[in-house]
């Protein structure tokens, strides 16, 4: 009897090279990361070919979307804690203990400082939506002295926050940071400029002359 | 017989199975790859002069010169300069042109369109000037880098000759310097200054593009100014020729 002999193949696979490739890859992508913030209103910065980066750390980001609609945001949590307390009395508005931590955790703030109290009180989804619609007041408050408007006041309060702050560190940690916060504009390709000229108007009112255009990169055509 | 046996039991499979491990790359890498992003965002410096209610017209005034261009940004994404070639000739519609954007529209006029100061020589000195710099061994280029600063802020101020044949002239660099600390500069080529208008219409997309062209075309002096009544008026009177009479005494 012709027996045939089926030839039991290995089906072992040696995973080790494929393992080498995943880490190789998993180191780059840990060591090229920026981890993207989650912000609720999103714009689309237009393009340049300056090669400066954007600081990392202390920046007062200004997000201007296509509607005008203004909104800040801090990375310093320290400074958004002094400068909820400044707005808080500035504005005559209170917020509770466990509404001022809801606050915090918030990564973008862009509504009037009087309804915050109802706007923390509703849930993600409508805040949401609210924050998309609203944004910081910028027209001038007429019952104040100064007539500053609300959004002049936050900018205000965040860099008197992030001074405060500075001024507290021993002068080696002061070494290590920035001595003030960076104002960068964040603004939509297609926002008109006319809602660009009125933030960058109220800036110049409170004696803020220095920012940075947040852009994207572009090479230069020749 | 007994022995052999013994070692036989001995031999073990060394063989790991990698496959969970890959496994969990995989995860990894899916979680860095949709959670970060690559392309840092670039900054772009803008200074804007602090707000002075004591500037008269007058010295508003002084900056209409011949070695000034105008700029004009509207809606729809169109551009338009305004350049006279004599100082008597400002006001006068007729030398507003329509460009368009890119290297064949607003960077061919700054660049060679006028007369008395075109800023194609600064661009080639910049040329020049990165050339040298790139050319530097890598260990030697973040010693020079305030160098290279100040040289490019030498080129836009019109001192294009402390660069030749792709080399940092050295001496000149120095002297300039110097110039420059004693407020006694000389021996420079007339630079361009550049007035950004932006109407109320145009996006902030055309105004970073504008600054950037500013970069490009090496212009040290350029300023964003408000749109008056006046601007608008010639843009008026160009638009619509004809309606332009000339006012007395002007």
């Amino acid at each position: 009897m012709g027996k045939i002999k089926i030839k039991k193949n290995d089906v072992w696979i040696d995973m080790t090279p494929m393992s080498d490739v995943m880490v190789l890859l998993l180191t780059f992508f840990m060591l090229s990361a920026n981890f993207v913030k989650n912000e609720v209103v999103k714009v689309v910065t237009p393009a340049s070919q300056t090669m400066a980066k954007v600081p990392t750390s202390a920046t007062l980001d200004i997000t201007i979307d296509p509607e005008g609609r203004v909104l800040l945001a801090t990375d310093k949590t320290v400074t958004l804690e002094k400068a909820l307390k400044t707005m808080m009395t500035e504005r005559d508005a209170q917020l509770s203990a466990e509404q001022q931590k809801e606050f915090l955790s918030e990564t973008q703030l862009g509504i009037p400082m009087k309804n915050y109290a109802e706007y923390l009180g509703k849930s993600h989804e409508e805040r949401v939506k609210l924050l998309k619609a609203t944004g910081i007041p910028t027209d001038s408050i007429q019952t104040r002295d100064d007539k500053m408007s609300e959004f002049q006041l936050w900018v205000k309060a965040l860099k008197n926050g992030y001074k405060e702050w500075y001024n507290d560190l021993d002068d080696v940690e002061k070494g290590s940071v920035a001595n003030k916060l960076e104002i960068c504009i964040k603004a939509d390709q297609k926002t008109p400029y006319s809602s660009v000229k009125k933030v960058i108007a109220e800036l110049q009112d409170i004696n803020e002359s220095r920012y940075k255009l947040v852009t994207q990169y572009k090479k230069v055509e020749d | 017989m007994a022995k052999k046996k013994e070692s036989k039991q001995k031999k073990m499979n060394v063989r790991v199975d990698f496959t969970p491990m890959v496994d969990m790359m995989m995860l990894l890498i899916t979680f860095f790859m949709l959670c970060t992003s690559l392309a840092k965002p670039q900054a772009m410096h803008l200074t804007m002069p602090a707000k002075d209610e004591n500037m008269s017209s007058e010295d508003k005034d002084k900056s209409k010169t011949e070695l000034t261009v105008t700029i004009y940004l509207a809606g729809g994404d169109s551009i338009m300069y305004y350049m006279v070639d004599k100082k008597e000739d400002f006001g006068n519609p007729k030398f507003m042109e329509l460009t368009t954007w890119g290297k064949d529209g607003i960077r061919d006029v700054l660049k060679n369109k006028h007369k008395h100061a075109p800023t194609k020589v600064l661009m080639d000195a910049k040329t020049q000037l990165d050339n040298w710099f790139n050319a530097l061994p890598s260990n030697q280029r973040e010693a020079q880098d305030s160098v290279y600063n100040r040289a490019l802020l030498m080129i836009k101020k019109g001192h294009v000759d402390i660069v030749a044949n792709n080399e940092l002239q050295k001496a000149r660099y120095d002297a300039v310097d110097k110039e420059m600390k004693d407020f006694n500069e000389t021996n420079m080529v007339p630079t361009l200054s550049v007035n950004i208008k932006p109407l109320d219409n145009s996006s902030y997309d055309n105004l970073v593009t504008i600054l950037d062209e500013m970069q490009i075309c090496c212009i040290g002096k350029y300023v964003i100014d408000n749109v008056t009544e006046k601007d608008l008026m010639l843009i008026d009177a160009w638009k619509n020729p004809g309606s332009y009479q000339p006012a007395a005494g002007e």
